[in-house]
């Protein structure tokens, strides 16, 4: 009966989560999976697993978005190996719709935030893949923030 | 500031684990940190604001339809939610003395009840009770109508007789 409540409970907030935080999500899982239909399906995986989430991700301190975002990864695990490693010097693995943050990030800066971001590598992958050390991915990473941050 | 968290702000480890790229043990790191230093949990606040700033920037609209989809994938695991069978623990059979005279704990009191319990073998006897009851019902009924109408055909009769003399 308490987890009939708990999972009713969980009903609503999910709705809340969704209604907050789906549209952004539905943008980033789109820029990885460039289709519209399978984006749209792996949002509704990403919301069908949230109950079990729930917890962790409402707790004091704990940001929503970026949770959801490391659900998103994980169930995206799978599509990142299918997709080719982002190239530098072709532009095509830059997000397919404009944006200003992308913009302010140098070509190297774009190169280490879209195959980290967008495809899915973990550092130590990327090292390896580019021949440079964890901690010059780590800080090419930080200026791609920085970047984000740096006014137009 | 602590030179040493200074450090491990500026190593690029926190952007790392905001994008999820970092290892479960660098993760784990993190999240200690963050709970024993206020300047790892501002650092990584700002971090994640950076990432939702960039999210907000290209979200999509939903379609009508997604939410539709995922509660009816909640719904049915309400409905299907059953209640999980508790372990089996035998009962421990403890002896307990019966209570004594004037022991502290226990007030005397009569209890009644407005219920009668019987044996089920009398629901079929009060079924036919009541089936019979009802038959000798319709058939008093029956004989009242009956006896009615001679008494009153009787009347004609005489009356008749009366009128041919």
């Amino acid at each position: 009966m308490n987890q009939h409540i708990a999972l009713a409970n969980s009903s609503s907030t999910t709705r809340a989560v969704y209604d907050e935080y789906a549209g952004l999500l539905l943008g980033y899982i789109y820029e990885v999976v460039k289709d519209q239909h399978t984006a749209e399906q792996y949002l509704v995986s990403v919301f069908n697993e949230l109950p079990q989430h729930l917890h962790s991700i409402v707790q004091p301190g704990a940001n929503v978005y970026q949770r959801l975002q490391l659900i998103a990864r994980k169930m995206l695990a799978g599509f990142f190996e299918t997709i080719p490693a982002c190239n530098p010097g072709d532009k095509s693995h830059l997000p397919a719709r404009p944006n200003k943050f992308l913009h302010r990030m140098s070509e190297e800066e774009q190169l280490i935030f879209c195959n980290i971001h967008y495809n899915g590598k973990s550092i130590s992958t990327l090292a390896l893949e580019l021949n440079k050390p964890e901690e010059a991915i780590k800080k090419i990473l930080q200026q791609a923030f920085a970047a984000i941050r740096r006014p137009a | 500031m602590n030179t040493k968290i200074e450090k491990y702000i500026n190593s690029g480890i926190l952007e790392a684990y905001v994008t999820g790229a970092a290892t479960a043990d660098e993760e784990r790191l993190v999240l200690q940190l963050k709970q024993q230093h206020p300047e790892v949990r501002r650092a990584l606040y700002r971090l994640e604001t950076d990432m939702e700033l960039l999210a907000q920037s290209m979200a999509i609209l939903p379609p009508p339809g997604s939410w539709d989809k995922i509660e009816a994938e909640i719904d049915a695991l309400i409905a299907h939610e059953k209640p999980v069978p508790q372990p089996f623990s035998e009962r421990q059979q403890t002896y307990n003395p019966p209570p004594q005279d004037n022991a502290p704990g226990y007030i005397d009191m009569e209890s009644e009840s407005n219920h009668i319990r019987v044996h089920k073998a009398w629901k079929w006897v009060l079924a036919a009770v009541f089936i019979l009851g009802k038959i000798f019902l319709g058939t008093a009924i029956y004989f009242y109508l009956e006896n009615r109408q001679a008494q009153q055909q009787i009347k004609d009769l005489k009356t008749e007789i009366k009128a041919l003399k």
